[in-house]
C-alpha cells in the first residue's frame, strides 16, 4: 500500500518537474483565516509556502496555537491553472486570481473560492517560524503567549520542535524593537537575532548547537 | 628633575586607595567554623569582599528578600576590619587573621566567626553575590516559570524600586561569550562563563541594567580574569 503511494508520488514529482515557475507571483507564504476573522496572520488556521522548486510547505494551526508542518506536497502552475499534489490525497486543481498583490484567490469549478493573504516579511515571529518550517526539519511549532505572559521578556514567543528530540528552538519576538549582538556557547551560536526584532535561542545539549547554528544561519540567507 | 617630581607627585595623588588593602581577604567566602563545619552545602551565609571595600552578605539558599541581604563597606586598619553600613546604625570591628589561604578568623569582645573560601564551581552564588555588590538587589527566588533550560538551576532576581527583574540560568560546563541588546540596552548577557542573565523587563531602567550587568559580569578578583 505504502509502495503504491510512493510510486504515485514519484510519478507526480516527474510530472511537476516542468513548468513550475510559470507564475512567480504566487511564490511565497500565504495564509488563510476562518470565515469572518480579520485577515491578520494571528488569526491564521493554515499557511502554505510555495517555494521556487515546486515544493509546498503546509502549516496547519489548531485552536491551541500548535502548528503542524507538512513538506511532502507539491504544486505546479501552468498559466492560470494551479495543481496541488498531495502524498495522501487526490490532486486538486484551481484557477489562480489575485485581488491586489496581497490577496490570492483560488477557485475550482463549482466550489466556492478560497482566499489567501500574503505573509509579509515584516511579520516578525511568524516570518521566522515559517522560514524555519521551510527547512523541512521542523515537526511542529507551539506559539506560547496565548495568556499574554511575556517569555524571557519577549511579548511574542514560539517553541520550534525539530524532527529529533535532541533539541528545540525558542523564537522570541520583540515586536518592532531592534536586536543586536549574539551569545555563543562552546563557540557555537546559542542566542542570536534571526531578524531585526526576533531572537532565536537553542534549547538543548551542547551536541545540538551545530545543528541550531546551521538552521538559524539559513534563515537570513534563505 | 622638577618634571619627574611632578609626575611622581601626581601619581601619588591619583593612585586609588583601596580600603580593603589586604588582598588575602578579597573574594567569595561562606560562614563556617575552624574545623571546616558547616561546609558549603550546609552554611547559611555567603560573603563577597570586593577589593574596593564593598561587602555583600547573602543567605546561601537561593531565595532571599531585602531583610536578609546585607550590603556594607569594610575598611582595614592594621589587623582590624571595620564594617560600616548605611542601612544598619552601628559599626562593628573585628580583629582578623587569615589562618591559611582559605580560612579567616574574625574575633572581638562579643564573639568570633570564621569565613571559608567558597568552592570555585559555585558560579550561580558568585554571580548573585556580584549582583548584590551593586547594592541594587531587592530579593531573589528560584524561578518557577520559563522552564526552557532542562534541569539548569534558575533564579529570578528583583531589583530595588521595582526597576525590573532578571533571570539567572546556571549551565554547568558551558562556555558562554557575547551579549545581546534589545533597543541598545542589554537583554541577554553571561555573568561569568556559565551563568546567563536575561533581563525580563526590556525597556525598563536601561541605564541601570546596563551598569548592573556590566559590573556583575566583571570578575571580582583580577586573577579570575
Amino acid at each position: 500500500m505504502i509502495k503504491v503511494k510512493r510510486r504515485a508520488l514519484a510519478i507526480a514529482l516527474c510530472l511537476f518537474a516542468m513548468g513550475v515557475s510559470a507564475n512567480e507571483g504566487i511564490q511565497g507564504a500565504w495564509f488563510r483565516v476562518p470565515d469572518g476573522a480579520g485577515p491578520i496572520v494571528e488569526n491564521a488556521e493554515y499557511i502554505m509556502v510555495m517555494r521556487p522548486g515546486g515544493n509546498l510547505v503546509e502549516i496547519f494551526i489548531d485552536p491551541s496555537n500548535r502548528m503542524e508542518i507538512f513538506t511532502e506536497s507539491r504544486f505546479e502552475v501552468t498559466g492560470k491553472d494551479l495543481t496541488f499534489a498531495f502524498p495522501d490525497r487526490d490532486q486538486s486543481h484551481h484557477q489562480i486570481g489575485f485581488e491586489g498583490e496581497d490577496t490570492l484567490v483560488l477557485s475550482s469549478g463549482s466550489d466556492r473560492s478560497m482566499e489567501f493573504h500574503a505573509l509579509s516579511g515584516k511579520s516578525g515571529l511568524w516570518s521566522a517560524a515559517v522560514k524555519l518550517a521551510e527547512s523541512g526539519e521542523v515537526r511542529s511549532i507551539q506559539l506560547l503567549n496565548g495568556d499574554g505572559r511575556h517569555i524571557l521578556g519577549a511579548p511574542k514567543a514560539a517553541r520550534v520542535y525539530l524532527d529529533s528530540v535532541r533539541g528545540s528552538i525558542l523564537l522570541l519576538g520583540f515586536e518592532g524593537a531592534r536586536s543586536d549582538g549574539a551569545v555563543t556557547r562552546q563557540g557555537h551560536d546559542w542566542v542570536v537575532p534571526v531578524s531585526h526584532d526576533v531572537v532565536a535561542l537553542a534549547l538543548g545539549p551542547e551536541s545540538f548547537l551545530p545543528r541550531f547554528e546551521r538552521l538559524v544561519r539559513g534563515l537570513s540567507t534563505r | 628633575m622638577v618634571r619627574t617630581l611632578l609626575v611622581l607627585l601626581s601619581l601619588a595623588v591619583f593612585t586609588p586607595s583601596f580600603p580593603l588593602a589586604d588582598d588575602r581577604i578579597h573574594g567569595y567566602w561562606f560562614l563556617s567554623g575552624r574545623d571546616g563545619f558547616p561546609d558549603f552545602a550546609r552554611t547559611d551565609t555567603l560573603h563577597a569582599l570586593h577589593p574596593d571595600g564593598r561587602l555583600a552578605i547573602l543567605p546561601r539558599a537561593l531565595s532571599a528578600d531585602a531583610e536578609s541581604i546585607a550590603f556594607m563597606d569594610v575598611e582595614i586598619q592594621g589587623n582590624i576590619a571595620v564594617f560600616t553600613s548605611s542601612e544598619v546604625l552601628y559599626d562593628s570591628e573585628y580583629y582578623y587573621e587569615p589562618l591559611n589561604a582559605d580560612l579567616i578568623h574574625f574575633v572581638n569582645m562579643k564573639g568570633e566567626f570564621f569565613l571559608r573560601r567558597m568552592p570555585e564551581d559555585a558560579h550561580l552564588h558568585a554571580a548573585l553575590l556580584r549582583l548584590a555588590l551593586t547594592g541594587e538587589v531587592a530579593r531573589y527566588q528560584p524561578a518557577v516559570t520559563d522552564d526552557f533550560f532542562g534541569d539548569a538551576e534558575r533564579v529570578v532576581v528583583d531589583l530595588k524600586d521595582d526597576n525590573g527583574r532578571l533571570l539567572l540560568v546556571h549551565m554547568p560546563n558551558a562556555r558562554l561569550e557575547g551579549a545581546i541588546e534589545i533597543d541598545e540596552a542589554p537583554w541577554g548577557r553571561p555573568l561569568g562563563p556559565n551563568v546567563m542573565a536575561f533581563w525580563l523587563t526590556p525597556g525598563s531602567a536601561p541605564a541601570k541594567v546596563t551598569r548592573l550587568l556590566s559590573e556583575a559580569s566583571r570578575p571580582l578578583l583580577p586573577e579570575d580574569e
